[in-house]
């Protein structure tokens, strides 16, 4: 049941006193008790947000388990620093710029692991006349090169379709900033496709 | 040449693709942490300075402040201390902060710190400055400051989006608040079982029309400071059927939509102001079976209220 209040809640079309507990109003309500030390209630709000952010690591950071170490410390970050936590309004945002924060984190120490041991081809595929999953493939291997404050603001803004000033505002950037990185990013893998579209010339290897 | 739209097509498809549901053991590592470690709480005074750092008008007041003290040591090093003839003598200022400049302060202000950032403490009687809320509430806040005198027994909530205090500590236990906003446009279906509203004008009164057309309202004109409008007065009774409760108005904030909404047994005196051609608005509640001087005493912190 979702109570209602005479307070500012944001809006959602699911209507109060529904089964739907994680929308709305109460997520304030948790977070205003989670920061008064309410543990019960941020387990309720690491409950209902945990796919949500294990899905955004896992886009972002390419790499399950990796995920998980990010998600599970966003969320320990989040429960320590939240009477600091200055507008509950906030939350969502600040939940993902931790996730986000502790992706990058991960991806540090990734690559510090394997930075002698990994190479990564940058050979265009051939073409396999499969077209739209060779197209997929070449994408996603291309998204897989991309930076990862790129892939972030990718992920943000067509997986959570969050408009750019919110992913701005996740990632603690100017608006700018996000959406200069997008536009890098999408002309990156947009060159990515077209190379592999290109009749092959030579056997040299692409710059 | 490839465009957008195909790639972000082959993107959400690649995004798709990937799982999006986190393995049990992750909320089970997650939910053991949570039990291990405390939350790390800043000294209440930390949190009074950042949120006095944040306000322009009281960066002044400290810089004064620090000018003042330091001309002070100075002159004490020169010229014997003499005892101050007389201060600025501000009524209700019952605490001191971080901020607050000696008492000699050449800069008149009837600043004090609200405790924001420490949520659901209780403010110490006292006139308040309410700092500009954080948050993109519709558009540019319109008025510079709102002050106003809290009497003991309230407590800052800075859940509520434009700002608010509260009566008793406990905020599931509220008996009465005060809630600060822009007023956006009318919740299309005010109840959840009545027929849809028709959206009013721009002006107040066309607002105190359609309010009229969804509850039993009392009207009056009312002014405060340079700023005139409407208080419209109602009750949301207890309910006996599904009917509730009453939506208010949406706002967008931020690229979403927050709705103001009222519960059932509460009386809400509205104070809604022209500023500007923005519709602010003071909500001034209290419970149906508030204790007795509850009513009084919201009305005393709605009449102390300036606007600057």
């Amino acid at each position: 049941m979702v109570p209602c209040s005479n307070v500012w809640m944001r809006f959602d079309p699911i209507p109060c006193d529904s089964d739907e507990p994680q929308r709305g109003l109460p997520v304030l309500d948790l977070v205003g008790r989670a920061r008064a030390g309410d543990r019960d209630a941020f387990g309720t709000l690491a409950a209902a947000s945990i796919d949500r952010l294990y899905a955004l690591a896992v886009r972002v950071i390419h790499d399950r388990d990796r995920a998980e170490d990010a998600v599970q410390s966003a969320l320990l970050q989040a429960w320590l620093d939240l009477p600091s936590l200055r507008d509950p309004g906030r939350f969502d945002a600040w939940l993902y710029r931790l996730v986000v924060r502790a992706c990058y984190d991960e991806a540090r120490r990734q690559r510090a692991h394997t930075a002698n041991v990994s190479f990564v081809s940058v050979e265009p595929g051939e073409p396999d006349g499969s077209g739209h999953f060779a197209d997929r493939d070449q994408l996603e291997r291309a998204f897989r090169r991309l930076p990862i404050e790129q892939r972030a603001v990718i992920v943000l803004h067509h997986y959570e379709a969050l408009p750019l000033t919110e992913v701005a505002e996740a990632l603690g950037i100017p608006v700018g900033t996000a959406r200069s990185r997008l536009h890098y990013a999408l002309r990156t893998l947009r060159g990515a496709i077209e190379a592999d579209e290109r009749p092959v010339v030579s056997e040299g290897r692409t710059a | 040449m490839t465009d957008d739209a195909r790639v972000i097509a082959l993107l959400k498809d690649v995004l798709d693709g990937s799982p999006t549901t986190a393995p049990d053991r992750l909320l089970t590592s997650v939910l053991r942490d949570l039990r291990e470690a405390p939350q790390r709480r800043r000294p209440t005074f930390l949190q009074d300075w950042r949120r006095l750092v944040a306000s322009r008008s009281v960066r002044l007041v400290t810089v004064g402040g620090v000018l003042v003290a330091v001309i002070g040591v100075l002159a004490v090093g020169q010229i014997a201390l003499r005892p101050a003839s007389s201060g600025p003598g501000m009524s209700g200022s019952p605490t001191s902060s971080p901020s607050a400049a000696p008492s000699r302060s050449p800069i008149p202000t009837p600043t004090l710190a609200a405790k924001y950032g420490a949520p659901y403490e209780p403010l110490p009687p006292g006139r308040y400055i309410m700092p500009e809320p954080n948050t993109d509430l519709a558009g540019p806040w319109p008025v510079g400051h709102v002050i106003l005198t809290v009497p003991a027994g309230w407590t800052q909530d800075s859940s509520v989006r434009g700002g608010g205090i509260e009566r008793d500590m406990d905020p599931g236990a509220a008996t009465a608040r005060l809630v600060f906003g822009r007023l956006g446009s009318l919740q299309p279906k005010p109840y959840p079982c009545t027929p849809p509203l028709r959206q009013p004008g721009p002006s107040i009164d066309d607002l105190v029309t359609s309010l009229q057309a969804v509850a039993d309202v009392h009207v009056a004109d009312l002014t405060i400071g340079a700023y005139r409008g409407k208080r419209v007065e109602f009750a949301i009774p207890d309910p006996s059927s599904d009917c509730r409760p009453l939506h208010g108005w949406l706002t967008p904030s931020g690229g979403e939509q927050w709705s103001y909404s009222w519960d059932p047994g509460w009386i809400h005196r509205l104070s809604i102001l022209d500023i500007d051609g923005v519709r602010f608005v003071i909500d001034a509640s209290y419970r149906l079976d508030a204790p007795p001087g509850v009513a009084a005493e919201v009305q005393a912190i709605v009449d102390s209220i300036e606007l600057k």
